[in-house]
């Protein structure tokens, strides 16, 4: 079980909430919804942004008996297989109301939260985090992404593995930028700020000037980025000598191209710190404070969780082997799906299976290698399923076919898009399409049109050759 | 430094990032950073930012001249960079 949890005192464009002001904040919505939703429904859904109303808001759902799925603010990823159960009540801040009228769309029932100075003051403290489980949207490996139901004391041992891994002391100062509606970013962030009793620093968009103003402050001990945040304050332009990087700054999200590493240590002293983890699985493995200085390493697997490599995890892992990376794990999710409505978890005796493929080291430090699906992390850090791209985009009237492939890029990869069109390419019009369906993240850079996919003898489409087609330079032809 | 110099190094700059794919063929002081433009995402967004400070040396206040509006558009963000030359 979880202790007793306090809001986060929050920073957030210059301003400063203490953590009353947010428990305060909470506790009026908390009665509100206490009177709104009656009798408490079994799942609630809400756009949890990186500002303090929404998290104050969000923090007030968590002390209700209902399940929170969290979102992101944007309406084109609240796609799920299977899907958010029709008339699920959406929670909106009042600044969120515009989301009012994409929620009916999705068969959600929008309810709008009262302006923060209209409500009685609640019951204070709330028992923050009672809620029986969180759902994070997973990227999944086929199709659209699927809702991941963890338990949250599973959530919160994660928390708590993370700062005794990275030496995260009371009251510390956490950045986070990560957008708190993803599992990584709800763990790196929120879970942890609540869990250490410290404060958060909220941005809604990484923005190196503010990051950098943040370490100078030398209020803040832990920073998750991603391998571009870290090439990006590792090469901007800076007005002066560099600040001092909080204690702990740690790479997710992707791989971290050992030239970003040096010159990021150059620049602040020392290297992000990789982490691995999944949203089914929080954190498996991370590197601790005087690791020896690998950075193609994820580190060791935390406290209670163990990884395996190969096709049986039931057998001991050879060091020095390659394949796919399995894991036990005291914080796994329950399983996919809703209240009520939960899939069995897949597993072999306790082992999860990753999509992952990886080879450890004598000392038990995990090397990421690849993927056994056909998923990439993208440069902003998403997992990016090409099944989800390409079923959009075949959406678009003209498309007959398409191929969606990871292209190469300097911290991860952009998304190309190989397209058949009956008529011919507007790339314009397929840009507008992708825009509509799918988020920012998900977008292709580069679309390119053939006369037909390139097929190896099996029929397969062949994705080295798409890739080369894409990335070779070749006469524009978007518009 | 004039108007259209600032303009057509702030264009080269986008273009790079954004690639010949997301290019448009006509650019000018109207087209837009994001959609319907050079199709930037907040990720390339950041890059324009930090590539304009390396090629104006200029420095950026993230709350007064990162607004929204301000990069809206190759103007829009051309009129930033002009006023923090003049600063």
């Amino acid at each position: 079980m979880t202790p007793p949890l306090a809001p986060p005192a929050s920073l957030f464009k210059g301003r400063s909430w203490s953590s009353e002001e947010m428990g305060a904040m909470a506790a009026g919505w908390r009665a509100w919804i206490v009177r709104t939703l009656v009798p408490p429904p079994p799942l609630v859904a809400i756009p949890l942004a990186n500002r303090p109303d929404s998290v104050a808001l969000f923090l007030a759902l968590t002390a209700g008996p209902s399940v929170v799925m969290v979102l992101s603010e944007d309406p084109r990823t609240w796609r799920t297989s299977p899907p958010i159960p029709p008339h699920t009540p959406l929670v909106l801040t009042p600044e969120q109301h515009g989301l009012a009228a994409s929620a009916e769309t999705c068969g959600l029932r929008p309810v709008i939260a009262p302006d923060r100075g209209a409500g009685a003051a609640g019951e204070n403290p709330l028992s923050l985090f009672s809620l029986p489980a969180l759902i994070f949207a997973s990227s999944g490996t086929t199709g659209l992404p699927k809702p991941a139901y963890k338990a949250t004391p599973g959530m919160f041992r994660s928390a708590a593995a993370t700062a005794e891994l990275q030496g995260v002391p009371r009251g510390a100062g956490i950045i986070g930028v990560l957008p708190l509606s993803t599992n990584y970013g709800f763990l790196s962030g929120l879970a942890l700020a609540t869990w250490v009793g410290g404060r958060l620093a909220l941005l809604e968009r990484f923005d190196h000037r503010v990051v950098l103003a943040h370490f100078a402050s030398r209020e803040f001990h832990f920073f998750s980025a991603t391998p571009l945040m870290a090439d990006i304050l590792g090469r901007c332009p800076l007005d002066g000598p560099a600040p001092p990087a909080p204690a702990a700054v740690i790479s997710s999200a992707g791989h971290l191209p050992p030239a970003v590493f040096r010159s990021f240590k150059s620049r602040f002293g020392e290297g992000p710190r990789g982490t691995y983890g999944s949203t089914e699985g929080n954190l498996v493995c991370a590197v601790r404070p005087g690791d020896p200085e690998q950075p193609d390493r994820v580190g060791r697997p935390a406290p209670g969780v163990e990884v395996r490599i190969g096709d049986d995890p039931r057998r001991e892992s050879l060091t020095g082997t390659s394949g796919r990376v399995w894991y036990s794990s005291p914080w796994y999710m329950e399983g996919y799906g809703f209240p009520g409505e939960l899939a069995p978890r897949e597993e072999i005796e306790g082992w999860y299976p990753t999509s992952d493929l990886g080879v450890l080291d004598a000392a038990g430090a995990l090397t990421l290698l690849g993927r056994v699906d056909e998923c990439f992390k993208t440069q902003a850090g998403y997992l990016v399923n090409p099944a989800e791209v390409a079923m959009a985009l075949r959406g678009h009237p003209t498309v007959v076919d398409v191929a969606v492939v990871p292209l190469h890029a300097s911290t991860g990869a952009s998304i190309g898009a190989l397209v058949v069109t009956e008529g011919g390419l507007d790339p314009a019009s397929l840009r507008r399409h992708a825009a509509r369906v799918l988020p920012t993240s998900h977008q292709p850079q580069v679309i390119r049109e053939a006369s037909a996919l390139p097929r190896m003898t099996s029929g397969k489409v062949d994705r080295a050759a798409c890739i080369e087609l894409l990335e070779a330079p070749a006469p524009r032809l978007a518009s | 430094m004039n108007d259209d110099e600032i303009v057509a190094r702030v264009i080269a700059l986008a273009a790079r990032i954004a690639g010949p794919e997301r290019t448009p063929d006509e650019v000018g002081p109207d087209t837009p950073l994001t959609e319907e433009g050079f199709w930037l995402d907040s990720v390339a967004l950041v890059e324009v930012i930090v590539a304009c400070e390396a090629e104006f040396f200029v420095e950026f206040d993230s709350e007064e001249d990162l607004t929204t509006g301000a990069l809206e558009s190759i103007g829009s963000l051309v009129t930033v960079i002009e006023r923090k030359l003049a600063e």
